[in-house]
């Protein structure tokens, strides 16, 4: 096999020095004096009818250069990744507080606020659904009065999956366990706040839009019906990116939208930028949910059935939620890790995505597995303590191994990667599982808990692959252009160091070009854990055509030697074995371009095509899965209610980690997002009015709330990915969770299903135990 | 309305003379921790700033007449490295624990004491510790005790012209004597106290023999809970621990009728609950450091 010296090296980030000096421009850094400011006036009431808007007052104002309504419009009033049903500008009904009523552009940001409080709207509020289980009901008023997409009222779709005999099973089944889960709606919580540039493209005389996101190319689509324009005239461009976690695949389209509109209408260009607040108010959240989760085993441990129902609060609009076939998104996913990890014969999952005045539910690290897996993980250790075994135990018992099938039918395989059992090895040696803990005789008690999890590389939709852009310079360097955005999780330098290794110059002579339509064809967007994989396998095929066409050159005009004996390194070229006579890749590069030899290069790789069933849930949505162990050690003071993580030990199997400084990274990130979404992270809601719109009270974990967060890194080869890579972005968040909720009951014996674990949730539950008990 | 001018007067006399001049007018500017969030988003907006943060007069830790003195513009951070302040555990315990690195380097007691919000961490401590102000204008100087100083929420008893020259700490004789501070946060770096307790509590022998209990972010302003105090004097700290733990003290004031602005939230009632039931725990556990301060004293 291939020596590797680039690839499995933590290499110097591309992007680290300009960052860490401060050089690298943001998208707010590209504003410029001649940009008019944009403002939105957002929807006083969450749900209402509009009675009528006069802004008449607002367009007279000294330096207003545009108001728009939604009559103003110059295309399409809707929009969306998967459909179009948000509108630009909301025209009869506001569905939620982030729908714009009006829109403004003006000399300066004072102006464009002056203009915005002088808009008068009248409205007619309607009854607010916080709770999907309320707004599903039938006599509900239905949110959307017409939803391209919608199966019944607000019940915006239901998925099945169904597997096996469930009824016979539970019927069977020594032991039956069921609960009812909560997770909380969560805002990804980037520093950025979201930005959008828009200026009339002077050469096609479309638009150029420059702006934080994470899908350039869907960007585009989405946007250019609400433009009138075609896709062809519409350029897009993400900066780097002050972080993105899911939220800026769609939260990027409401701030082009309104910059594009009023760049088109004023022939000038429109710098939009929300504030924390509007952040808060207007952009996607995770997906809250409200699941029913039914297990049945075996007094040995073997789980037979499950049988999960799961509610999803979809907020106003589609997103990447998904309906039924094809575009399935978040929903999907609840049905697909309705059983975490583990083999399990007979499923029945049910998966209602319902609509509610909240903030459209999107795209947020794990898509849809962080919740039903809390569920799961939970769960099993309810087994675990009901049957008397160890709960890691159990969890090895029932793990998806070589041969297994999922619940939606496909089978594993070792040779894609199978790392949980030594995920789970490697984390129980570390937090020393099998030693007893003191768990402590005051008020303050300790307590140890474990979770695992599952999660496929890529997307599971049809379209999944990517393309890639490789050319080799005449002196030896090697340009790529990829469409990936870079927000922090170091995909430039991972493909780089891909792109080096495969070809064969060193690390420092790649340069990256990325998020930019203009630039670079399609790699899809940076979502779904996938563009490690899928993008870096379109480089790498990029650079093995480049490196067969300089060696064919090489070995005929240099070496009169049979390629295949050849290789490339360190940006030279030589017969394997004779690094002495050897040959600069710009000599061989400066030959080839005068023999009529192309060193421009498209890569593309496609995955085994995914597959799934929406009626029944059976497919193959992804051709590998990575996995991972959680353990925590906490303390919970049980007079206040507060949780102390004293120790966080993450195992993930991530293939074959490409940097592991990065992927070290994303496991460190999740595993303090995962702290966030366990203990304190959660909007709270009354009648769809966000009333924690500021970082002093909507809560993110600091430092002082983290312990040290080891990673363990378990490399389980994927035959398909690139040096076996598999996908590492998002699941590291998962398993967290529910590890700490499972070392609360193991310090004190009360279980809570409902996340975050607040200190008055659990203060409350403890007395609630208390009075029970007595 | 017209522009806003902004003054940084060299010494205390320009300070107070500008006061003089522009009163109601005039804003003091002090570390701008808390301030200059309100001056940035439009909350405050006056004619002058009046920026004191750099005023050497004010930024003096010294003794005298039984007094610790802490200046005007001194720093967390400066009481920190100060033994003198440090003797005060509740201070110290307080202050420790405000906002983050960043907010303690610039933030300082007397902007906590001028801001006046029942999360003020200083505010409880400077109260358990029987601090007093002194009030500087060009008239002259008064001294405040600190609970004539708060007088509503973000209301001081200060006069327009007055400013913060000094807060002053009695120095109670050790040994038989310590404080201790404590607070509950929802998350453990840079938040605001859910609720907190600041006590000096006095010995004799294994008895309270006086307890100054006050206590934050349970009413609209800083209260001082006297009936705890009258709860747990005579007793043996251990008990008047544990029977404080249980207890809702009169003092807590965060239902409809007596905190209209707090009640008005849609959370309120949730907060309020869970505020009730830990209170009592975070006095009694305050009250147990300070027990362990005097031990420790006495060994
Ligand atoms: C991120 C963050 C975290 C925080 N965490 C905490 C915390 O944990 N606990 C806590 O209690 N507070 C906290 N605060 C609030 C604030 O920092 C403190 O209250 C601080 O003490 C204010 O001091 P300052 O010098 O910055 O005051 P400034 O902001 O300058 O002034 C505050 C007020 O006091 C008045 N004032 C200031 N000095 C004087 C004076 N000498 N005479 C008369 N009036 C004066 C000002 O006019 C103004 O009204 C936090 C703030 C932030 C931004």
């Amino acid at each position: 096999m291939e020596k590797l010296d680039i690839v499995g090296q933590s290499k110097q980030r591309v992007d680290a020095l300009v960052k860490v000096t401060g050089q690298a421009k943001y998208s707010a850094d590209l504003r410029r004096p001649d940009m008019l400011i944009a403002k939105a006036l957002f929807a006083k009431y969450p749900h209402a009818i509009i009675k009528s808007i006069d802004v008449s007052k607002a367009e007279k104002l000294d330096g207003v250069a545009a108001v728009m309504t939604a009559k103003d419009l110059p295309g399409r009033n809707g929009y969306g990744i998967l459909v179009p049903d948000k509108p630009v500008i909301a025209e009869r009904k506001t569905k939620y507080e982030g729908d714009p009523v009006a829109i403004v552009a003006a000399v300066n940001l004072d102006t464009a606020e002056k203009a915005i409080a002088l808009i008068e709207v009248v409205y007619e509020p309607l009854h607010a659904y916080d709770d999907p289980r309320e707004a599903m009901k039938d006599d509900a008023v239905k949110i959307h009065e017409q939803h391209p997409a919608a199966e019944k009222g607000n019940i915006l779709c239901v998925l099945k999956l169904d597997r096996g005999d469930v009824d016979k099973a539970f019927a069977e089944a020594d032991i039956v366990i069921e609960n009812d889960y909560e997770t909380p709606m969560v805002d990804h919580a980037y520093l950025e706040p979201d930005i959008a540039i828009a200026e009339l493209d002077s050469t096609t005389g479309g638009l150029i839009l420059t702006s934080a996101g994470q899908a350039v190319y869907a960007t585009k689509r989405c946007l250019a019906p609400v433009f009138g324009l075609p896709q062809s005239k519409v350029r897009v461009v993400a900066p780097v990116i002050g972080g993105g976690f899911g939220g800026k695949e769609d939260s990027t389209l409401d701030v082009c939208a309104v910059a594009g509109v009023l760049a088109l209408k004023t022939r000038r260009p429109v710098y939009f930028e929300l504030t924390r607040a509007e952040v808060f108010r207007t952009t996607g959240k995770r997906h809250a949910s409200y699941i029913k989760h039914r297990l049945a085993a075996n007094r040995d441990g073997k789980i037979v059935a499950i049988d999960v129902q799961t509610i999803l609060d979809k907020g106003a609009y589609v997103s990447m939620g998904g309906t039924k076939a094809p575009l399935h998104g978040v929903t999907m996913r609840t049905l697909v890790y309705a059983g975490g990890t583990y083999a399990i014969p007979n499923a029945r999952a049910r998966a209602y995505s319902v609509f509610t005045n909240h903030p459209y539910s999107c795209a947020f690290r794990g898509f849809g597995a962080p919740q039903v897996q809390f569920a799961v993980e939970c769960q099993i250790d309810e087994l675990a303590h009901r049957i008397g075994m160890d709960p890691v135990a159990v969890r090895t018992l029932n793990m998806l191994k070589d041969g297994d099938m999922t619940i939606t039918g496909q089978i594993m395989k070792e040779s894609r990667g199978l790392g949980l059992g030594e995920c789970i090895q490697k984390v129980t040696q570390r937090i020393k599982w099998d030693q007893p803990i003191d768990h402590g005789k005051g008020p303050v008690r300790r307590g140890k808990g474990f979770g695992a999890f599952i999660y496929g590389t890529g997307i599971p939709l049809a379209f999944e692959g990517s393309s890639a852009f490789a050319n080799l310079e005449l002196d030896g360097t090697l340009n790529v252009a990829v469409s990936s955005t870079e927000m922090g999780q170091g995909i430039a330098t991972t493909v780089a160091q891909l792109a080096a290794q495969t070809f064969g110059v060193k690390y420092e002579s790649v340069d990256v070009v990325f998020s930019d339509t203009g630039r670079s064809p399609d790699s899809g967007p940076t979502v779904g854990s996938r563009s490690a994989v899928m993008v870096g396998n379109a480089v790498a095929e990029a650079c093995r055509q480049l490196r067969s066409r300089l060696l064919e050159v090489a070995g005929k005009q240099f070496f009169q030697a049979d390629p295949s004996t050849l290789t490339i390194k360190d940006g030279l070229v030589y017969v394997e074995g004779r690094p002495e006579n050897a040959e600069k890749v710009a000599t061989i590069a400066a030959r080839a371009f005068v023999s009529q030899v192309p060193l421009s290069v498209i890569g593309t790789w496609f995955p085994p095509q995914p597959t799934f069933n929406s009626a029944d849930g059976q497919g193959e949505p992804y051709h590998a899965y990575g996995f991972g162990a959680h353990a925590v050690e906490i303390e919970v003071d049980t007079e206040t209610g507060v949780i102390n993580v004293l120790r966080s030990v993450l195992a993930c199997d991530v293939g074959k980690a490409i940097n592991p400084a990065i992927v070290e990274g994303q496991m460190e990130g999740g595993a303090a997002q995962a702290v966030g979404y366990g203990l304190m992270e959660e909007p709270i809601m009354a009648a769809g009015v966000m009333q924690n719109t500021g970082f002093h009270n909507y809560m993110i974990p600091t430092t002082k709330d983290l312990p040290d967060l080891e990673s363990v890194i378990v490399e389980h080869s994927n035959e398909l990915g690139p040096y076996g890579a598999k996908g590492i972005g998002e699941p590291p968040l998962i398993a967290g969770a529910p590890a700490i909720r499972n070392a609360i009951y193991d310090a004190i014996g009360v279980k809570i299903n409902i996340i975050p674990l607040t200190p008055r949730r659990v203060l409350e539950a403890i007395r609630q135990q208390a009075g029970q008990a007595r | 309305m017209a522009q806003t001018e902004f003054f940084r007067p060299g010494n205390l006399a320009a300070a107070l003379d500008l006061l003089d001049q522009y009163r109601e007018q005039a804003v003091i500017v002090n570390g701008g921790t808390d301030i200059v969030e309100r001056i940035a988003h439009g909350g405050v907006r006056r004619a002058a700033i009046i920026y004191i943060h750099e005023i050497p007069e004010l930024r003096g830790i010294g003794e005298g007449d039984g007094f610790v003195r802490i200046g005007g513009a001194v720093t967390y951070n400066d009481i920190l490295a100060s033994p003198l302040c440090c003797q005060f555990t509740a201070l110290e315990q307080a202050v420790k624990e405000i906002g983050s690195p960043s907010i303690r380097v610039r933030g300082t007691p007397a902007g906590n004491l001028g801001t006046a919000v029942p999360a003020g961490d200083c505010c409880a401590a400077m109260m358990a510790l029987d601090a007093e102000v002194v009030a500087a204008s060009r008239q002259g100087e008064r001294a405040i005790k600190l609970a004539d100083l708060i007088i509503d929420y973000r209301r001081t008893a200060l006069a327009a012209n007055e400013l913060i020259r000094e807060i002053r700490i009695p120095v109670v004789p050790g040994g038989k004597t310590a404080s201790a501070f404590l607070r509950l946060t929802s998350r453990k770096g840079q938040d605001i106290a859910q609720a907190s307790a600041a006590v000096r509590l006095t010995l004799d022998g294994d008895v309270c023999r006086h307890a100054v209990i006050a206590m934050g972010s349970v009413s609209k302003v800083t209260v001082r809970a006297y009936s705890l105090e009258k709860a747990v004097a005579g007793k043996t700290v251990a008990d008047a621990a544990e029977e404080i733990k249980a207890m809702v003290p009169a003092e807590v004031a965060l239902r409809a009728a007596d905190n209209p602005a707090f009640a008005a939230r849609p959370t309120a009632n949730i907060e309020r609950q869970y505020k009730e039931s830990v209170i009592g725990v975070i006095v009694a556990r305050a009250m147990m450091t300070a027990y362990g301060k005097i031990l420790a004293g006495e060994q």
